[in-house]
């Protein structure tokens, strides 16, 4: 995947174009401003300031917010700034391995599926469309609740049910790409199918998996929040958005930062992976291109 | 002002929920934050449960209310007098003729032998407190006589005790596999008392009617709804909305905002309720002593105390609460050292180990407080996995021994220091019967076993000093605290009295609502 994506990129993208078309793009700008306040917030502010988000100070509990402790204090004293930040970590961090897992094994599945046809193709698409017709929340609690609260188990969970998505999308480009001269080529050269998919099907259907994936990370950022919030994912005391909303909500009445800050978070970071996904696939439509 | 618009927000987004605000004056409305279990009085010994079983059914004596203040003495309740023998050991009570059960058949010596026969038999949590080899025998229609096996000093009192509900002995029509009758009463209501069920829909909410043969003055209250409210705040809103008249279980930072609503009344009483946690004693790694002392040292009791508990408890060194005799003022406060804590689990291999704290949703301060213990030990090298479910599986997992470190409270039912010696050191009392850490030391078997059958108090204080000097130095448990029992209601509420024995018990008979 990863080589794929440095040919891809070596085959030459003109970054002068490409600037003048983000820049042109507000959504884009806006989307990598907000990512970047995050990767800078959730990278690196944790490691500067170097604070222990599971500390707990029993007397100052649910303390409002101030500028020793910025976003307030939780039900046993510990700094929520601190503790959003560190849940960043997680939540995003989560997102990110979701979304590259579900991402390259739904693509190699997708490819596979649409290079080979036949029996293996209608196999493989009527077991997608099996985990495509149950909601996808309602399938992750369930096989998150099957396998155990605990975030590696939500991991899984989540990753399981995003596969087919990429399954699908992958597979709709592969039979477009397959009957391309260079793939009948290959094929009559006796190129086998993993080698054909490697060499021709991935690089030319990375573009949208990408754009799905970016446009992903939002969604499931809230899943795992989601999870959390309902106790199936980070187990305490690990400081993770969901869970952190869930435990302010017994406070809510009188220490709205507990519940507040973590879920602008959430807000905050679904929303920039959105507007840069929405921009990347903008840039990427064949459509727009040529205008600018 | 933040906070009176969110919760004005909230408060709207609730009264859509809820048809209608303020409820009928002969309707009373309690939010209850866990749905009980069972209302089988021969089986629970959980107040939450009691709450509906308690006032479905009489019992021979009750506790006496003076001056709208819950006593420590009994009065007869079904029982019209009682002589006892120069022994100790022989009791006749004389029934106040006229009482009948809810179907309309007579409380009678039949009935009240039937009931202890029951609970006896079933030997569930509530018949600890009587002695194994109690015989009743009905001597006529109105007069029974209870033979002890030995002097029992505080038989009486366990005459008031939620297990010693006298039962309708048409219950075992629903008898099922010789059951007697027990899983249809985990549902049903089958007493004398003033209420009887009405509906309960599980996790929903229970509805108590009166009951129309209750042989006393007829109660204001036409009916009293529980609803099952698992979360506190929208608990306090539905107080604060007029939704509901009582709300149970507020926790302790919210009670002193909830207090300035208007129409809303935070009552505190001084009460016997001890929060501790339970060592599993029978498993590693607190099977062994210098890993129970290295946990007591870990728990910094005074943070939570003044943090969690905002100073609305008082510290606990030892098993029996101040307030009730036996207490001992010179026992020694642990003492919090991470330091020596974090040493003693090293020393036993214990660090970075995960231990397993099951809690539930009972109580809103648990989890806080387990939150507390999981950094404290996290300071002394020990990592903690917190395990929240519900209260069923909770008190199964409890009864089971299937945790390391568990968090319970516990309020005495009559006020004897038995209530807490003999059942949290028996050592044949474990399990959820009372001895949760399932700890065992003869010596302790033996002092508590002599304390209970000695009529003398003060040779019986000295052997329950005795013992519980040596099961704290056996650290069987965590003491935390003792709390005031706090209780929310409407301002419109009368007649509501708190006793210590009664915790989550309404005399729903004698309350009543104003406009």
């Amino acid at each position: 995947m990863m080589a794929a994506l440095s040919r891809l990129a070596s085959r030459g993208i003109d970054w002068r174009r490409l600037r003048h078309r983000i820049g042109a793009s507000p959504v884009t700008v806006t989307g990598l401003v907000m990512l970047g306040i995050v990767v800078f917030c959730v990278g690196l502010l944790p490691n500067l300031l170097a604070q222990d988000p599971n500390v707990i100070n029993l007397r100052a509990r649910l303390a409002a917010p101030s500028w020793s402790h910025l976003f307030g204090t939780d039900e046993v004293g510990r700094d929520i700034f601190i503790r959003v930040l560190h849940g960043g970590q997680v939540s995003i961090g989560v997102a990110l391995f979701v979304v590259a897992v579900s991402a390259s094994v739904g693509t190699v599945i997708g490819g596979l599926s649409g290079l080979l046809g036949g029996m293996v193709d209608t196999a493989i698409m009527r077991l997608m469309d099996v985990v495509l017709a149950v909601p996808s929340l309602v399938l992750t609690m369930a096989l998150a609740a099957a396998l155990g609260p605990s975030l590696t188990n939500a991991v899984i969970a989540i990753a399981v049910v995003r596969v087919p998505t990429y399954v699908r999308l992958s597979r709709g480009q592969t039979l477009v790409v397959r009957e391309a001269g260079y793939v009948m080529a290959a094929r009559v050269f006796g190129a086998r199918p993993l080698q054909i998919l490697r060499l021709h099907v991935v690089p030319n259907i990375l573009s949208p998996v990408v754009v799905q994936a970016t446009l992903d990370v939002g969604a499931v950022i809230l899943m795992v929040a989601g999870l959390s919030f309902i106790g199936l994912g980070a187990q305490p005391p690990a400081a993770e958005w969901g869970a952190m909303v869930s435990a302010g909500r017994s406070f809510i009445l009188d220490q709205w930062w507990y519940s507040a800050f973590p879920g602008l978070a959430i807000l905050f970071t679904s929303i920039a992976f959105n507007l840069l996904g929405d921009g990347i696939r903008d840039l990427t439509d064949p459509r727009q291109k040529g205008r600018s | 002002m933040r906070h009176t618009t969110l919760a004005a927000l909230a408060a709207l987004a609730l009264s859509a929920v809820a048809a209608q605000a303020i409820t009928p004056t002969d309707t009373l409305v309690i939010a209850k934050a866990a749905d009980p279990q069972t209302i089988d009085p021969a089986v629970t010994i959980d107040n939450n449960d009691m709450t509906i079983a308690y006032p479905a059914y009489q019992r021979l004596v009750a506790y006496e209310v003076k001056d709208g203040k819950g006593q420590t003495t009994v009065t007869g309740q079904l029982a019209q007098s009682w002589t006892v023998s120069a022994d100790g050991k022989v009791w006749e009570f004389k029934l106040k003729p006229g009482n009948t059960f809810s179907d309309g058949s007579p409380v009678d010596a039949a009935a009240v032998k039937f009931s202890f026969d029951r609970l006896m038999k079933l030997a569930q949590g509530p018949s600890e407190a009587f002695p194994s080899g109690l015989k009743v025998d009905a001597v006529d229609a109105l007069t029974v006589r209870f033979t002890l096996p030995q002097a029992f000093a505080p038989f009486l009192f366990t005459l008031a005790n939620s297990g010693a509900a006298i039962v309708n002995p048409k219950v075992m029509e629903h008898q099922k596999d010789g059951d007697m009758g027990r899983g249809w009463l985990s549902a049903h209501t089958a007493g004398s008392g003033a209420f009887e069920l009405g509906k309960w829909e599980k996790g929903q909410s229970i509805t108590l009617v009166p009951n129309p043969r209750y042989n006393g003055a007829a109660p204001a209250l036409k009916s009293v709804d529980i609803r099952i409210i698992p979360d506190a705040s929208a608990r306090r809103l539905a107080l604060e909305a007029g939704d509901v008249d009582i709300a149970e279980s507020i926790p302790v930072d919210q009670t002193k905002a909830l207090a300035k609503v208007a129409g809303v009344k935070v009552e505190t009483y001084p009460s016997l309720l001890v929060t501790y946690l339970y060592l599993n004693n029978a498993k590693p790694p607190f099977n062994d002593l210098a890993a129970r002392k290295a946990m007591v040292e870990a728990v910094d009791r005074a943070g939570i105390i003044d943090g969690i508990m905002l100073g609305h408890a008082q510290a606990m060194n030892g098993p029996i609460p101040k307030g009730m005799w036996g207490y001992d003022a010179t026992l020694p406060a642990p003492k919090f050292d991470i330091a020596a804590a974090r040493k003693t689990f090293a020393s036993l291999g214990l660090a970075g180990k995960t231990l397993t704290f099951a809690l539930s949703d009972r109580d809103p301060a648990w989890n806080t407080i387990a939150l507390a213990v999981q950094a404290n030990l996290a300071q002394a090298g020990v990592k903690v996995k917190l395990e929240s479910s519900a209260n069923a599986s909770y008190r199964d997992r409890l009864g089971a021994g299937d945790f390391q470190i568990a968090i319970g409270n516990w309020s005495p039912d009559f006020a004897d220091p038995y209530m807490f010696m003999n059942y949290w050191f028996d050592s044949a009392k474990k399990g959820l019967s009372g001895n949760r850490s399932f700890y065992s030391n003869p010596k302790v078997d033996e002092l508590v076993r002599a304390a209970a059958v000695e009529t003398d108090q003060s040779k019986r204080e000295a052997m329950y000093q005795a013992a519980q000097k040596i099961a704290v130095d056996d650290a069987a448990y965590v003491y935390l605290f003792q709390r005031n029992t706090q209780l929310a209601m409407r301002d419109t509420v009368h007649g509501y009295v708190f006793n210590p024995m009664l915790e989550q018990i309404y005399d729903f008979a004698t309350m009543s609502k104003s406009k």
